[in-house]
């Protein structure tokens, strides 16, 4: 019995530290978020733990977003109160920050995550709760998949590795594929994964598939291996980190065919440090920081103001994120969670900084890819990429 | 034996009372924080066994916890995968879909996990202290890898959609009375920690005690110590992949970044600050560790400076090793203890676990 | 699976990928393993103290304007301020060393070796986050010390910073070895390795010799950490995590508190996972822990490791 004893004491112990959290029984579903002069959104990404940056950019981009909007007298009246919690990239983080946000805090809308396997720890919740998420750039497809209240921003893996081989394939022409993909990312896994499928279905081949972990910055053995499959285009889905130290050691090997890549090269470091290696490379972005859109250029100052450099596209996607939701209950009028979501489906030529989007039918944003060219130390417009375009 | 089964089944209601009433009043957030708890308790009390009694530095508890998570999943949930002949994701029906099934998954991750116990407890043989530490590690990372590369378990993506079970006692949909995750999650607990506690006080526990504090000795007092660590480690193993099963279900997604030796890490250090050989240590690192994070979210917010929570953990960790180096609780049981003091002139013996010896050399006069 | 038609020529080119990774392996290991020898810790702030090591190099290149704020191209770095950098890091990381050691290991010193491992987990976990809030989590780019250029062996190409990684490692290694092996310093920390109690009865300052123990290690670390920040020149306050268990793996392959061992477990671990790449990149990372494990089977204190007598 002395055993149980324990147990007792021990689960008693529990219960009695959390007691204080006792449930409120109101306000259960319905309008989310409002109390009388401010309205609550969520927002959770990783600030710490492997992918910090890109984190900590969302939510920079999402605070000027906030500000902005305040200035300007809220949404519907309502100043926006944002509550940020950091997931460390962790799972079991997402799901408590989402429960927290979705139960407790009771927020009008979850803004996160940015790891997609984090997105789909969180998504259960909100969906089950009755909360909409909207994540700004998980792009992993089965994000959306998880309920009728989980949407994205951006566009997914599948759209963007098929665009990407079609580019490859057709516009520069290109028959034969090296990819260098980091293993431990799903990002990076489901872009090489599509692009592979899709160059192969128009004729081309991959010839060979380098991997890498987390934290990898020696690239001697991926690259020697790239170098001797002979493509004539290196596929790089990885984020602006990675590229940089890529693409200095596949041109220190003497390999210099030009590397393709995606949203994740992005960032205003990219040039500062790898112009020269990736001169002629190209990658596929939401924007281009050139346009002269005044929307994009006053946030690109904003921001640069504010934290002394440009914007990274997921700066810009943190930042596009909460127009999303304010854009949403403008349409909606009121803040009640359902016609808020219903007003966030049927979202049209929505312009933000990372271009104009609708949301499609299965709650994914459908916009435009945009090729850029790294050429002269400058990034250049190639073209874009329409929805229609890709199968 | 009758006792036991009695004690259990009291346990057992205590448990589906306790899942009814957070259900009930408390808010749910808090109770998921309580499951994680109950998740936690599970991985650092079979630890325990191996580290703890057993007195085998493992270090690869996430892989146990990984191998348990994936296994279980893999029955309950609709798997997703990549086709790359069509670039699409082709699923597959779940396996089992009743709470029966439920259960019988997370045997089977249970079950899968203790055999690589067995795996990982042959190089026990051989290996020492730190030497043994890292081939722990080992095994944990090269778990890990293979099912980041292994694409029918989703890849680095991981599992998700993994079902959420729930025994119904009355009513339908929301408002329905059911006992869900916290009532499996607590009933585990509370069978580890009673046999745990069993195996403890047991002459066979003493053996594994007796294998940690001088294995020559024990040998030549013909104790079978080469099965006795293998037993420790196929125990805690069992355990483990039992707390990653539940872990899987309650995230509801599983995937491979969960469980990299940081993990093994965080169930060592919730052992040590409780007091490691002391379950009742084991119990109270898990519930601090587990909270503590939590608790300091708020902080964080209030600061305003990201990160800032994680550099407060590890400031809380140095100075209690420093002020406090045996743990929270060294090597008593609160239990015994108390009912000491409950119960007045009544002796309790054979319940005082040995001090583990210093066993480092070159201690200073 | 891929997998590639592999020519012997691919082979012996990704084993010399692998020597300029294993050197600095081996670097770190020492660390880990001179540590492990004095105070039978393993120090869990090592990894971080190479990822110090890379960001006090890079600090007084910034301050004195080598990494320009408005981007472009990078002035290359002189090399009398290389040698600044270099010493400054050294320095640093000395001081950095000691001062866990003082403050976070000697209260422990008579401790369980357990709650002195979790110190050193504490003092990791610090360490990491705690640079994350100074010196931000973005990476950094380190400035131009070197401009990476191929060189050619033969029929084997690796760049001139492999060659340079490969030499510096080689001499530090050689001087460490001859600094243990013939200095009086190095004879007490032998002295206080083999023996602590006797050592101190003999008249060895043990604090003094462990300090130094500390400050000479992480000045290897220190090193490792500008070789590879010159090889690849991103910087981020994880960096050490990954470079720091393999290092560790390093150190218990060749055995642990063996200096010879550590450059040894450091070569074979990076001449293995090199080697493997040429076949499966997927894989590499795992066949470090498969070999580690099957090596420990074999010889279970390491390759070059003491085996410990049981006494009764």
């Amino acid at each position: 019995m002395r055993n149980a004893l324990t147990l007792l004491i021990a689960l008693a112990a529990v219960t009695f530290v959390v007691l204080a959290g006792c449930k409120d029984q109101g306000n259960e579903a319905g309008s989310g978020g409002v109390t009388e002069d401010s309205v609550k959104l969520g927002l959770f990404v990783s600030t710490t733990g492997a992918i910090a940056d890109f984190g900590l950019a969302t939510k920079n981009g999402a605070d000027i977003a906030v500000s902005e909007i305040n200035a300007a007298g809220g949404i519907n009246g309502k100043q926006v109160e944002l509550v940020f919690y950091d997931i460390a990239s962790k799972p079991e983080e997402a799901k408590s920050a989402a429960t927290k946000l979705a139960t407790q805090d009771k927020v009008l809308v979850g803004m996160g995550a940015v790891a997609s396997s984090l997105s789909l720890t969180a998504a259960p919740t909100f969906q089950t709760n009755g909360v909409p998420m909207v994540s700004p750039s998980s792009t992993f497809p089965p994000v959306t998949e998880k309920g009728d209240l989980i949407f994205r921003i951006c566009f997914t893996d599948e759209f963007a590795g098929a665009a990407l081989a079609q580019f490859a394939f057709e516009d520069l022409g290109k028959r034969k594929a090296a990819i260098i993909m980091n293993q431990d990312d799903p990002y990076s896994t489901g872009l090489a994964n599509y692009f592979k499928a899709r160059f192969e279905q128009l004729g081309g081949k991959v010839e060979t598939t380098e991997k890498f972990a987390n934290n990898t910055s020696d690239f001697n053995t991926q690259v020697d291996n790239v170098k001797s499959a002979t493509p004539d285009i290196v596929f790089a889905p990885v984020y602006y980190n990675d590229i940089t130290l890529i693409g200095q050691q596949l041109r220190g090997k003497g390999v210099t065919v030009p590397i393709l890549g995606s949203d994740g090269w992005e960032s205003p470091t990219l040039l500062k440090n790898a112009a020269k290696d990736l001169e002629g490379c190209y990658f596929g972005n939401h924007y281009s920081q050139n346009d002269p859109d005044e929307m994009v250029q006053g946030f690109i100052k904003t921001y640069a103001d504010k934290h002394g450099d440009k914007p990274s596209s997921l700066a810009a996607l943190g930042y596009d994120v909460v127009y999303f939701v304010k854009n949403a209950v403008d349409k909606a009028g009121t803040f009640d969670r359902a016609k808020v979501a219903g007003a966030m489906r049927n979202t049209k030529d929505l312009k933000g900084v990372t271009g104009t989007y609708t949301i499609d039918n299965k709650r994914n944003a459908s916009k435009p890819i945009t090729m850029l060219k790294i050429t002269g130390g400058k990034v250049e417009m190639v073209r874009q990429i329409m929805p229609e375009e890709v199968k | 034996m009758r006792r036991s089964l009695a004690t259990l089944l009291v346990a057992l209601a205590i448990c589906a009372g306790m899942n009814l009433f957070l259900a009930q009043f408390i808010e749910e957030y808090v109770v998921q924080v309580i499951n994680m708890v109950g998740v936690s308790i599970i991985l650092a009390v079979s630890l325990n066994v191996i580290n703890g009694l057993t007195g085998q530095f493992s270090l690869g508890h996430a892989g146990f916890m990984a191998i348990g998570a994936y296994v279980s999943a893999f029955f309950t949930t609709d798997l997703s995968y990549f086709n790359p002949d069509t670039a699409e994701y082709v699923t597959d029906p779940a396996l089992v879909s009743s709470v029966w099934g439920y259960l019988g998954a997370l045997i089977a991750g249970g079950v899968a996990a203790a055999v690589a116990g067995v795996l990982v407890g042959i190089p026990t043989l051989r290996l020492k202290g730190d030497y043994l530490a890292i081939a722990t590690l080992g095994f944990g990372e090269i778990v890990r890898i293979l099912i980041t590369n292994f694409e029918k378990v989703g890849g680095a993506n991981g599992l998700s959609g993994v079902p959420q079970f729930q025994i119904v006692l009355s009513g339908e949909g929301k408002d329905a009375l059911a006992l869900d995750g916290t009532f499996f999650i607590f009933s585990f607990v509370i069978i580890c920690v009673l046999l745990s506690a069993q195996l403890q006080r047991s002459t066979f526990g003493r053996a594994l005690i007796a294998v940690r504090e001088n294995e020559l000795a024990a040998e030549v007092m013909g104790i079978p110590t080469v099965r006795m660590k293998i037993f420790a480690f196929v125990y805690g193993a069992f355990f483990a992949g039992i707390a990653g099963g539940l872990f899987a279900h309650l995230l509801q997604t599983v995937t491979p970044a969960s469980f990299t030796f940081m993990k093994s890490v965080e169930v060592v250090v919730m052992l040590v600050l409780g007091g490691l050989g002391s379950m009742t240590g084991a119990i109270v690192g898990a519930i601090v560790l587990t909270v503590l994070p939590e608790a300091l979210r708020d902080v964080e917010q209030e600061a305003d400076l990201p990160g800032i929570r994680m550099v407060v953990y590890s400031l809380v960790l140095i100075l209690l090793m420093i002020f406090r180096p045996q743990g929270i609780f060294g090597q008593r049981e609160l239990s015994l203890r108390l009912l000491r003091r409950l119960v007045p002139g009544r002796r309790i013996s054979g319940d005082e676990t040995p001090k583990p010896s210093e066993d480092r050399k070159g201690t200073e006069l | 699976m891929f997998l590639l038609e592999v020519t012997s020529e691919q082979i012996f080119q990704q084993a010399l990928n692998g020597v300029s990774k294993g050197a600095v392996y081996a670097l770190i290991a020492v660390g880990y393993t001179m540590v492990y020898g004095v105070l039978q810790l393993i120090n869990f702030a090592h990894g971080e103290v190479y990822m110090l090591g890379a960001y006090f190099a890079y600090y007084p290149a910034k301050w004195a304007g080598y990494i320009p704020d408005e981007g472009g191209e990078k002035p290359k770095v002189p090399l009398y301020f290389i040698g600044v950098c270099i010493l400054f890091s050294m320095a640093a990381c000395a001081a950095i060393g000691m001062l866990i050691e003082r403050l976070a290991y000697r209260p422990l010193r008579n401790a369980s070796r357990l709650a002195a491992l979790i110190t050193a987990i504490g003092v990791s976990l610090l360490l990491q986050n705690g640079s994350q809030i100074m010196f931000g989590s973005d990476p950094k780019y380190f400035p131009r010390f070197m401009d990476r250029e191929s060189v050619q062996l033969g029929m084997f190409d690796v760049s001139n910073t492999q060659v340079t990684i490969m030499v510096v490692a080689a001499v530090a290694m050689i001087g460490l070895h001859l600094f243990v092996q013939k200095t009086k310093p190095g004879m007490a920390m032998r002295a206080v390795s083999f023996d602590m109690r006797t050592a101190r009865l003999m008249g060895v300052n043990v604090d003094g010799t462990i300090a130094l123990t500390f400050a000479i290690g992480s000045i290897m670390a220190s090193i490792g950490g500008v070789l590879i920040a010159m090889d690849q020149p991103r910087l981020t306050p994880l960096m050490g995590l990954l470079m720091g268990l393999k290092a560790f793996v390093a150190a218990v392959l060749g055995g642990i508190g063996s200096i010879p061992g550590a450059a040894l477990g450091g070569l074979i671990l990076g001449i293995a996972e090199s080697v493997v790449g040429t076949w499966s990149t997927t894989y590499a990372d795992a066949v470090a822990f498969v070999i580690l494990i099957l090596v420990l089977l074999v010889k279970p204190s390491g390759l070059l490791g003491k085996t410990g007598r049981e006494k009764v």
